[in-house]
């Protein structure tokens, strides 16, 4: 372990939380005795401190021992964790709940999901008024006004009486953090506030937490695994590793000299912005989409989801799609593989027009065309073993089991997992590794088309590496085209031949990555990659 | 939208009330003759026929279905042809009884189930889990006959704490609406228990406990609302088995409801009768499930704006 802190600063100012040998037991049933061992580390007001790992490095339990949250069968099995000078550990319930949400508040990560279905967001609002607070209904109003217009929410008083379902993501994010604010707390944890959020409105909700932290003096507990995200706010960072902490400082220290190999490790994996030029491709033409066009009908309202959409790909070739949500990539991915149909256009694949076929015909292409999606853990059936699951693809289309079974296993082998992992089931692998079986079973099929639907988003840095280095060499090995849909424009740079942009269902610009980070020509492509987080030194390199 | 969506709904009702008519008028003729059912054995060829004259039952079937419907819709049922009163008048005055014992069995099942499956839910795994859900297996496993004999035995026979059968007090209500509410009770505590599982792990819930918020006010403010509509299709779903179950339970306690009736209607084949009893407990399955669909859209804003 090592402190490579400014403990001259701690010394003279006393923390608002200061942890001290916290160690957080699991239940017995679990991999491993502690979620959290000994851990110790303090925050000043008016400070960010990021707390970084990988999953499963304890981060989010600390954060919720710290409000009282943890699930049944987890618990604080020693240590301290003072707030304003007093050991919250220690307070019975009641006593509990008047410092929670009153003095710390939290922010999660999904915005949508963090806020009571059935309630204006208005009166969400209030509730922590009311509870916290003696307040007059007018009173409580105005004020809950005032906060929906503090986090620049437009027409506060129209967003007061909105349900959550009626607004954006990012409108979410923000009701939540007016929330967080209402009491102004002197702690705010903000646990992945803004990786389920477009880059563009991760920019900006970044930006608003640090308007407020300034205006009001909040202690930041920034819990994250983005070090985009570290590099553009924290004062400090705890980088925390199967619940221990690695190595604690000053970010500048942190992330231009660390200390830990872990920590070395870490910022090693995460995707350079580096732009690389398209590979030479002379290759023949793959997919070719023309002037496709498809607009949605919902509740009276019409969404141009594909508006004239014409984009070309070569086998070998990958292109990425990027933008923010509802820009029109997902609906473009799905069209290609026919799960949305189009209003007009053409789509061809292997120069063969497929907007038309049906029956046998569609089945076939089923076979050219695969995809993989974002969460690993819902896009494999839980009751089939793993070389089940890989071979049914190749048994479908007609192969012997026998063939399809030594398929998969060779499969497996080329995904890193080893021939074995056939006849396990999917609970038994990690994250990472589900997604590895999720790329076999695609390409158990040898696809000419290989769709990478946020394949990498959900996944840790490190594993992410390796599951962009195993497209790569699996592309390299079958000569598949392959579309890579993210959000993440550092992936995209580093492992796309060229990068489409999309906006409003509109294809705004297509280039090659080291082109369009440099000269981008679209306004709307410019205002994407400035929003990156921890970009503007590496940009300008 | 909403206009439309209410129109839709009538009508689907309407489509529904007409073909429980037909269905009913058909197959209470087509599968035996009435006037077997209702005269003696013996009688005379010329009584028979005389019957049918009198009865109309001698006309083409066709005819009969369209007098019938167009009596209906003058609000005439027909007449009994075992007193010969009009069948309305005979369902209406036993209407109240069942009524009174649905809604009394009701309230019991509610009180019961939806309590015990919050419990059940906020300690799950724990021995009180179990136990709650032990007895709701017990509540519908139980048949409602053997439930209504056992008690009968126990209060009546046994404690002599309550009439065996029979209305008119308070406790004439207890035992038959105990036995028909256990079963109801049992299925609500099992759909309570799982609804709030699936709630009470929302990040919202957690957000809830962040804010500060005590423990009743987070089950019944947050999770409960939340919760509520697997629970409210469950409490319309079960409103028909009240009224199937009212068969049973009226005829052990000798309730004199409209299950009863519609057992001796069914046993003399008394085709007006029959068909009025399934008429009204038709439209009263119809309008309790317009009821849960209206009660959808207030319980859930995002099913309201999607109307």
């Amino acid at each position: 372990m090592n402190h490579n802190s400014g403990t001259d600063a701690d010394t003279v100012r006393k923390p608002v939380i200061d942890i001290r040998h916290l160690t957080i037991a699991l239940p017995k049933s679990a991999d491993r005795a502690h979620a959290v061992k000994d851990l110790s580390f303090t925050v000043h007001a008016g400070e960010t401190l990021c707390v970084v790992g990988e999953s499963g490095s304890g981060k989010s339990v600390t954060s919720l021992a710290i409000m009282g949250l943890l699930d049944t069968g987890i618990r604080v099995a020693s240590g301290e964790i003072r707030f304003e000078g007093r050991d919250i550990l220690t307070l019975d319930a009641a006593s509990h709940r008047g410092v929670v949400g009153c003095r710390i508040a939290l922010i999660f990560q999904e915005p949508m999901a963090s806020l009571n279905p059935v309630y204006r967001v208005g009166d969400q609002i209030a509730e922590v008024f009311r509870i916290h607070t003696d307040l007059d209904r007018q009173a409580v109003r105005k004020r809950v006004i005032d906060l929906l217009g503090e986090v620049h929410l437009p027409d506060p008083q129209k967003i007061y009486n909105a349900y959550p379902h009626q607004l954006s993501g990012g409108q979410c994010q923000r009701v939540v953090i007016a929330m967080a604010l209402a009491l102004e707390p002197a702690v705010l944890i903000a646990d992945e506030p803004t990786t389920a959020l477009d880059v563009t409105t991760q920019a900006q909700i970044l930006h608003l937490i640090r308007e407020l932290q300034q205006r009001h003096r909040t202690a930041v507990i920034f819990i994250t695994h983005d070090f985009g995200v570290v590099k553009d706010i924290a004062d400090r960072i705890v980088v925390m590793e199967k619940g221990r902490l690695v190595e604690s400082g000053p970010a500048e220290a942190v992330l231009r000299q660390p200390q830990e190999p872990y920590t070395r490790a870490l910022l090693a994996a995460v995707p350079k912005l580096n732009p690389r030029d398209a590979r030479p491709n002379s290759q023949p033409l793959v997919m070719e989409a023309q002037r496709l066009r498809k607009t949605f009908h919902s509740g009276g309202r019409r969404l141009a989801a594909l508006d004239d959409v014409s984009l070309t790909l070569r086998r070998g070739e990958t292109i990425g799609l990027v933008g923010e949500s509802g820009s029109g990539k997902s609906t473009f991915a799905r069209a290609i593989i026919r799960l949305v149909e189009t209003d007009s256009g053409e789509i061809h694949i292997n120069g063969q027009d497929i907007t038309r076929l049906d029956g046998k015909a569609l089945r076939h292409l089923r076979k050219s065309v695969q995809i993989v999606f974002q969460d690993p853990y819902s896009a494999l059936d839980p009751r089939q073993t793993v070389g089940t699951t890989i071979a049914e693809g190749p048994v479908i289309h007609g192969m012997p089991a026998a063939e399809a079974g030594a398929r998969a296993r060779d499969l497996l082998a080329a995904v890193g997992l080893g021939p074995d992992a056939a006849m396990r089931y999917p609970r038994e692998f990690s994250g990472g590794q589900r997604q590895r079986i999720c790329i076999a079973r695609a390409l158990a099929l040898e696809p000419d088309l290989l769709i990478a639907d946020e394949s990498v988003s959900a996944l840790d840095v490190s594993v992410q590496a390796q599951v962009l280095d195993l497209l790569n060499r699996m592309q390299e090995q079958h000569g598949f085209g392959m579309i890579f849909i993210t959000h993440d424009l550092r992936v995209a740079s580093s492992i796309c031949d060229r990068i489409a942009v999309m906006q409003r269902g509109r294809l705004v610009e297509v280039a090659e990555p080291s082109r369009l980070f440099r000269h981008p020509e679209h306004k709307y492509t410019a205002r994407l990659l400035r929003a990156v987080p921890g970009t503007t030194e590496e940009v300008a390199t | 939208m909403r206009t439309r969506f209410w129109i839709s709904r009538l009508l689907r009702t309407l489509v529904t009330i007409c073909f429980v008519v037909t269905f009913t008028f058909v197959v209470l003729r087509t599968t035996g003759d009435p006037v077997v059912a209702l005269l003696s054995p013996d009688a005379l060829p010329s009584e028979i026929e005389q019957f049918r004259i009198q009865w109309k039952l001698d006309r083409p079937m066709i005819e009969q279905y369209i007098s019938y419907g167009a009596n209906l819709l003058t609000g005439d049922f027909g007449r009994s042809y075992q007193d010969g009163r009009p069948a309305l008048q005979s369902i209406l005055e036993r209407l109240p009884n069942t009524l009174l014992l649905g809604g009394f069995s009701y309230l019991i099942a509610i009180l019961i189930g939806i309590p015990s499956g919050i419990v059940a839910a906020l300690n799950r795994g724990r021995l009180i889990d179990r136990a709650v859900m032990s007895l709701a297996v017990f509540g519908f496993a139980m048949p409602n006959f053997f439930l209504g004999i056992l008690l009968i035995l126990a209060f009546s026979f046994g404690l002599r704490m309550l009439p065996s059968a029979g209305m008119g007090t308070f406790s004439h209500l207890l035992m038959p609406s105990f036995t028909l509410g256990i079963y109801v009770a049992g299925t609500l505590a099992r759909f309570t228990r799982s609804a709030m599982l699936e709630v009470l792990d929302k990040p919202y819930m957690k957000l809830a406990r962040a804010k500060g918020a005590a423990p009743f006010r987070r089950v019944f403010v947050h999770a409960l609302p939340n919760a509520s509509i697997p629970i409210v299709t469950i409490v319309g779903l079960n409103l028909g088995s009240l009224v199937s179950g009212a068969v049973v339970v009226e005829t052990v306690f000798g309730w004199p409801g409209i299950g009863r009736l519609l057992v001796t209607a069914v046993t003399a084949r008394d085709l007006a009768l029959v068909q009025g009893l399934v008429l009204v407990m038709s439209i009263f399955m119809i309008v309790s499930n317009l009821v849960v669909d209206l009660a959808y859209g207030i319980l859930d804003p995002r099913i309201r704006s999607s109307r």
